[in-house]
């Protein structure tokens, strides 16, 4: 009975607690998958800019509730009544999907213009003014320095190398549609290597695969603890920040990668239109960049200097030029970019994403031991060769064998290594 | 079922006016409450899973689909497993904890029981992260081991299935030991002293006698832990198994961004893999109560026997405690250091202290705590009342569609968080828009952890001679009056496990306050949730668990500091005063 | 009409094995301060008739009026509007209240002022033998003490009708046989109607006015204790009630002018009273029944009347105050009580008497 009682009070003291809070006037609400660290970053700032400049304080909600599909699904679940006002963060396909459905509306800020359209031939903003990147990024890898020399292996440092039998086992990949930057790494090597060979690709590096994850930010988990000591697909500034931290990670830009415009948009029907538009117009500002830097991202503005604003004190500054290897403004970095084909990769999402669940993440297991044959048929055939036995037949069927794997055929490829293997011992 | 049994029984002359019955009114509440809160948004979902996707059509396309995936098929094998497993683990553990701390006279059983129920205390996904710290490829054991030079390259101890089991065998452990506790100390001694006057001694005895005996109540408490792998996605995710139904269920709905294909199969695998298993488990249930022990409730305030042990069996008796005690407390400990440190990773113990992650908590989180109270907090209000009625529909009523309220709460058991989510929010946004107001946070939580209150308070009703009742309303007494002055009083001992497991329960939950909260929502979870960024500092996300630790643990305190002794409280064993 | 009118009651549990009727159509009319018991093997109906007026168990169909009152038919009386007060098996007692608040309940929920209360419990509390333990709990006393607290709780509300569901069965032997008088006692000081089912045939002898026998939910009969004993209305109350001799038999001849009946048994020749004797065809199979008591050991071997048999003695039970032989006479034992001091051992043969005034016909 007691405890009934004071049950009672608690609850009704906490019922007054809640009630006194929220009373503001002024209110704007985000939603999106951006790092919590960035979004406290810049309500921090627009709190301030917004009370400097209209003398009223400013209610900030943040929603998220979980990666960027799940910000999707969840404006698209509001349908024109958003419980927020600006989707915050997410690339383009995100946006994309979000503009052709009537849920975000075009909004061309005060500094459109500082953004660039595009960038090696990738959009870093709508030109329809739907969206448009604020904290821009590299699709990258992470390692963990310590752990790989505990191991006594190189960081990898393209994505062939990725392929090296000696990083078997301790690479850590996420499922494709878990995640849109380990979709971006299957574009990558389709658009580049073309449909057969980007799968083949795709099918060694699941070979070397020790741990399947369910999103970027536990593939950073696993990688900064150490459990697998080189993560797939992570965005460019994780590195930086876990850096900044102390952590003995290093992020690698592969050979071949594409720009992720992290971007922000105006919803249809937000409930506090004009604070939405006071807020995108700060975010572009220099003032808003720099909030943007300061929450561990990097920032969009063709012209913003980062040597000028370590000058000024801004502290992340320094880790930023750091991490994109000493250059003074984001755009400025010098890689080999892919041309990407942002169209053809939204388009192809659903089949791209099934075909990886079916042929790799399924198949996992087998083609790690489809794999594992075909290299142990191949080091007896090296062997019998440096005795100088004849092996070309043996040879031929296993670099069918190798064919077939490429090809998805696991189980015809495990046959033809039986036939190798016997055409060996004749 | 029960419904139809009812409407046969009286049949001529009574007709239809024994309908109108006060059960059958309340009966009828109980399913207004289920309709609006399970049935209605749930039927959003379920009418998705006959979506086919690509058009407006509606077909078995996706059930079909679902039974000629040989994958999804092997995830459902394999969760079932997995319960099997858990539960297996969780009774071979948990058989000799509860037979020690009930039948053994022991110093310090105090401490060891209220230990015992700790797990419980912390989110599962909490522990999880813990155990990589102190588990994982580069966590401490492994490192010290390497320091030591007994290895060269790190064990995996954790990650895996094997993991997974463990991991949710130690979360489970309290609802194992509480029901078999609850079991072991209702057992009339007489059951016991006949079968060894039959001969019986021993180990003979526990196996034929006073095993089979607790039978109903272990049920009580496997079902339970039986059903929580089907909607614990997170434990499996941190220990990198995917190919489970929870989590295949999270990350197809989750993530289907254009795929809708994707989600109606994840919506698919949650309504099937729902309903097989509690139909499963209700039928081996009702099979079970088919033989059914009726010597075993009619003491209501037996204390079972203790026995004074040996001293060799009193030593083991304290090395498993301890051996319990040691994985149990391991995982505040772990969280307690993490949240005192910075950056600890690759070091055997923490090595930069600081007290930042608390004074955040405490200058910029206070909302995260005084929502998480007043959520839970009005959650249990409304599920206390509710369970109570539903227990008491079930159980001492031949109500009109018992059976089936029954079923559907038992659902909830199964329905993952995520499912209820998604479908709270499409069902309340336009339409209805309770999800506008923050009523909707408790009337989730209420609607989630409901179930377990009233399968404790299902199991105190069972315990409960209908003698004592009947003995009040011939005594003049109406059925409300009777509740009120019989039967809660005397429930109450029971029911308090229930209500402290439910607030609990309540408190840590995620799945679904991540899909509900709006800003200014954010409960103690969701806080732990999204200040998880980058993987890099576990510190605040630590310091946060271990905030949920000690303030449980402290309610718990309370609650046994009123309730006399942890040990009167938790599991009402023989009263002081009598 | 009685004071409970108890009409064709029919009530009908679903098993696994199936239903049951646990009362099939069962009528019976209880007189005003009459203590009624019924008796009955378990799971004979006598339990559900009980709670049926009580208003714990609902019939299907058929009803119980008190005082004239219908209880089912003209819509549900509960139990708590009834004026019965009832005493459980395993007394009810509630565990978390002291004997005082146990027994004052009623009269709490009645709105009785507290003062009359207390003394209104205290003068209960001394008819039932526990002065001085109101603040008590139940857990603290002894069975024979619980029980004594579910009577005074049951009493307190001077009810119309006490019924008791086998309140005796959980005590011990000694204990059983000093409450019955108690309760005996008690009830007819306060003049009450009660019902009281039982199993023990001893208890429902000594207790009641008037004894009903129940056989798998029908009522087979009702009379006085020494009418049930001594002219059982059938093989089942025969048997059910003491220790009987059952025969097999068919009547042979009736005989007009002694009242008496022949019967062809495995005995050979019986003349038996009939008590009804139109009831009775020639050539109908019959049973013979006839109490140990009833049998005469003759130790003469001259003596010749009807009904002596001659047998082997198969076994003796020596019982103190008295003897039982068993005999077999041809292929039939019959149990004989005599004096203890008896003479004959197993295997000796003897001669018995069976008094044709007490052979009872049944019905087979």
């Amino acid at each position: 009975m007691k405890s009934g009682k004071m049950l009672a009070v608690t609850c009704l003291f906490l019922l007054t607690l809640l009630g006194v809070a929220g009373a503001a006037q002024q209110k704007l609400g985000w939603v999106g998958p951006i790092y919590v660290e960035l979004s406290e970053s810049l309500k921090k700032g627009f709190q301030d800019y917004y009370l400097r400049t209209y003398g009223e304080p400013i209610e900030i909600t943040f929603v998220r509730p979980g990666g960027w599909p799940v910000c999707v699904d969840r404006v698209r679940i509001w349908d024109g009544k958003p419980d927020a006002d600006v989707f915050l963060g997410a690339g383009a396909p995100a946006h994309s999907v979000l503009a052709s459905l009537g849920l975000t509306v075009p909004y061309v800020h005060a500094h459109w213009d500082m953004i660039p359209a595009e960038w090696h031939g990738m959009k870093a903003k709508d030109p329809e003014g739907y969206w448009s990147a604020f904290a821009p990024w590299l699709v990258s890898n992470m390692y963990n320095e310590l752990v790989l020399r505990m191991y006594n292996v190189p960081p990898p440092r393209t994505w062939d190398d990725l392929l090296n039998p000696i990083y078997r086992g301790h690479i850590a990949m996420c499922l494709t549609y878990a995640s849109g930057t380990m979709y971006e790494v299957v574009q990558i090597q389709l658009q580049t290597r073309g449909w057969r060979d980007g799968w083949a690709y795709l099918r060694y590096l699941a070979a070397q695969v020790g741990r399947w994850t369910t999103g970027s930010t536990d593939t950073t988990h696993n990688v900064t603890r150490g459990e697998y000591p080189i993560g797939i697909a992570q965005p460019q500034m994780n590195a930086m920040v876990a850096r900044r931290d102390g952590y003995p990670v290093g992020n690698l830009v592969p050979d071949v990668t594409v720009l992720v415009p992290e971007a922000a948009a105006l919803l249809a029907g937000a409930p506090n239109e004009r604070n939405a538009k006071i807020f995108l117009d700060w975010l572009y500002s220099m003032e808003g960049q720099k909030y943007v830097l300061q929450g561990g991202y990097f920032v969009a503005r063709t012209d913003i200097s980062l040597r000028q604003w370590q000058a000024e004190g801004v502290t992340m500054a320094s880790h930023a030029i750091a991490a994109l290897g000493g250059a003074d403004n984001f755009w400025a970095v010098d890689l080999d970019l892919l041309d990407y084909d942002l169209e053809l990769a939204t388009a192809q999402w659903d089949e791209v994403n099934n075909t990886f669940d079916r042929e790799i993440y399924r198949k996992w297991e087998e083609l790690k031991s489809t794999l594992s044959q075909i290299e142990a048929v191949e080091l007896q055939i090296a062997d019998a060769k440096a005795k100088g036995a004849d092996v070309a037949a043996a040879e031929a069927k296993a670099a069918e064998a190798r064919t077939l794997f490429e090809e998805g055929e696991l189980a015809t490829a495990r046959t033809a290594v039986t036939e190798a293997r016997a055409l060996l011992r004749r | 079922m029960g419904g139809a049994g009812g409407l046969l029984a009286h049949p001529h002359q009574h007709g239809i006016r024994s309908l109108i019955r006060v059960d059958n009114l309340l009966a009828a509440f109980a399913w207004v409450v289920v309709a609006f809160l399970i049935i209605y948004p749930l039927s959003f979902l379920v009418i998705d899973s006959f979506r086919v996707a690509g058009s407006d059509r509606f077909g078995l396309q996706n059930y079909r689909a679902f039974f000629s995936d040989a994958y999804y098929i092997g995830a459902f094998v394999k969760t079932f497993v997995l319960s099997g497993l858990v539960l297996l683990t969780t009774t071979v553990l948990g058989l000799p904890l509860a037979y020690i701390l009930a039948r053994y006279r022991l110093r310090g059983q105090t401490v060891f029981t209220a230990l015992t129920i700790l797990p419980i205390v912390l989110p599962a996904y909490a522990g999880a992260f813990a155990w990589v710290v102190f588990f994982g490829r580069f966590g401490t054991l492994n490192l010290l081991l390497m320091q030591w030079g007994i290895i060269s390259r790190p064990i995996n101890f954790i990650s895996g299935l094997h993991g997974v089991v463990f991991m949710q065998a130690i979360h489970l452990l309290p609802f194992m030991v509480l029901s078999l506790l609850a079991a072991f100390t209702s057992i009339d001694p007489d059951l016991e002293e006949a079968a060894e006057v039959e001969g019986a001694s021993g180990i003979r005895r526990f196996f034929t006698v006073t095993l089979p005996l607790c039978t109903p109540s272990y049920l009580a408490g496997a079902i339970l832990v039986f059903l929580w792998p089907f909607t614990d996605w997170l434990t499996p995710m941190i220990f990198g198994v995917i190919d489970l139904l929870p989590s295949i269920a999270y990350i197809n709905i989750a993530y289907h961004f254009t795929d809708v294909g994707r989600k109606y199969m994840g919506i698919v695998s949650v309504v099937l893999s729902s309903g097989v298993c509690v139909a499963a488990f209700l039928l081996l249930k009702a099979w079970v109560e088919r033989k059914r022990y009726t010597g075993l409730s009619k003491g209501t305030t037996l204390g079972g026997r203790t026995i004074r042990p040996n001293p060799l069996v009193r030593v083991v008796s304290y090395l498993y405690m301890l051996f319990i005690s040691a994985l149990v407390l391991l995982i505040p400990i772990v969280l307690g250091l993490s949240g005192f440190s910075r950056r600890w990773v690759l070091t055997p113990f923490p090595q930069h202290w600081t007290l930042d992650n608390f004074r955040t908590i405490f200058t910029g989180a206070t909302r995260l705590i005084s929502n998480s109270f007043l959520f839970s907090g009005v959650a249990l209000g409304i599920g206390v009342f509710f369970g109570l009625l539903m227990a008491y529909l079930i159980a001492r009523t031949k109500a009109l569609g018992r059976g089936g309220l029954e079923f559907v709460s038992t659902l909830m058991l199964v329905f993952p968080g995520v499912a209820v989510g998604v479908a709270y929010l499409t069902a309340f946004w336009h339409g209805i828009p309770l999800a506008t107001h923050w009523m909707i946070m408790p009337l989730a939580l209420f609607v989630r952890r409901m179930p377990y209150f009233q399968r404790m308070a299902h199991a105190a009703y069972q315990q409960l001679d209908p003698c004592l009742e009947e003995a009040a309303e011939v005594s003049g007494a109406s059925k409300l009056r009777t509740f009120l002055t019989i039967s809660l009083p005397l429930l109450l001992k029971g029911i308090f496990v229930g209500v402290i497991m439910f607030f609990i329960m309540a408190f840590q939950e995620i799945s679904t306050a991540i899909f509900l909260y709006r800003g200014g929502w954010e409960t103690l979870p969701v806080g732990l949730y999204l200040n998880w960024h980058r993987g890099m500092e576990f510190g605040f996300a630590a310091a946060l668990s271990f905030m949920m630790v000690v303030i449980v643990f402290v309610m718990l305190m309370i609650a046994a500091k009123i309730g006399g002794g942890v040990l009167n409280v938790a599991w009402g064993s023989s009263g002081r005063g009598k | 009409m009685g004071f409970i009118d108890i009409r064709n009651l029919v009530k009908r549990f679903r098993t696994k094995y199936g239903e049951v009727l646990a009362a099939d159509n069962v009528c019976l009319e209880i007189e005003k301060a009459e203590l009624i018991t019924l008796l009955g093997p378990s799971g004979c109906g006598k339990t559900t008739t009980l709670r049926c007026i009580a208003g714990l168990e609902r019939p299907d169909s058929g009803d119980v009026l008190i005082d004239g009152v219908p209880m089912f038919s003209q819509g549900f009386v509960p139990p708590a509007k009834r004026g019965i007060g009832m005493v459980f098996q395993n007394y009810a007692v509630w565990p978390h209240m002291t004997v005082f608040a146990n027994v004052a309940y009623g009269l709490k929920l009645e709105g009785v002022p507290r003062r009359t209360r207390e003394a209104r419990v205290r003068e209960m509390l001394d008819i039932v033998g526990l002065a001085g333990l109101e603040r008590r709990y139940p857990g603290q006393m002894s069975g024979g003490q619980q029980q004594r607290v579910a009577l005074a709780r049951a009493l307190m509300r001077h009810p119309k009708v006490l019924l008791l569901d086998e309140p005796l069965s959980n005590l011990d032997a000694k204990l059983r046989e000093k409450m019955r008088f108690e309760i005996r006692g008690i009830v007819s000081r306060m003049g009450m109607t009660a019902v009281y089912v039982t199993h023990d045939q001893a208890e429902a002898m000594v207790l009641s006015d008037r004894v009903a026998i129940m056989d798998q939910g029908k009522l087979v009969q009702v009379a006085k204790p020494d009418e049930i004993y001594h002219v059982p209305a059938s093989r089942f109350v025969a048997d059910f009630i003491g220790t009987t001799n059952i025969v097999e038999g068919q009547v042979e001849e009736i005989l007009d002018d002694t009242g008496l009946v022949g019967l062809r048994t495995g005995l050979g020749r019986t003349l038996c009273r009939a008590r009804n004797r139109a009831a009775v065809a020639k050539g109908e199979p019959v049973y013979l029944s006839i109490r140990p008591e009833d049998i005469e050991v003759i130790n003469s071997t001259h003596e010749a009347r009807d009904n002596i048999y001659t047998g082997t003695i198969t076994e003796r039970a020596y019982l103190g105050h008295l003897l039982y032989l068993f005999i077999r006479v041809r292929d039939t034992v019959i149990r004989a009580q005599c004096h203890p001091r008896q003479v004959g051992s197993e295997g000796e043969e003897t001669r018995i008497y069976l008094d044709p005034a007490k052979c009872v016909i049944l019905p087979s």
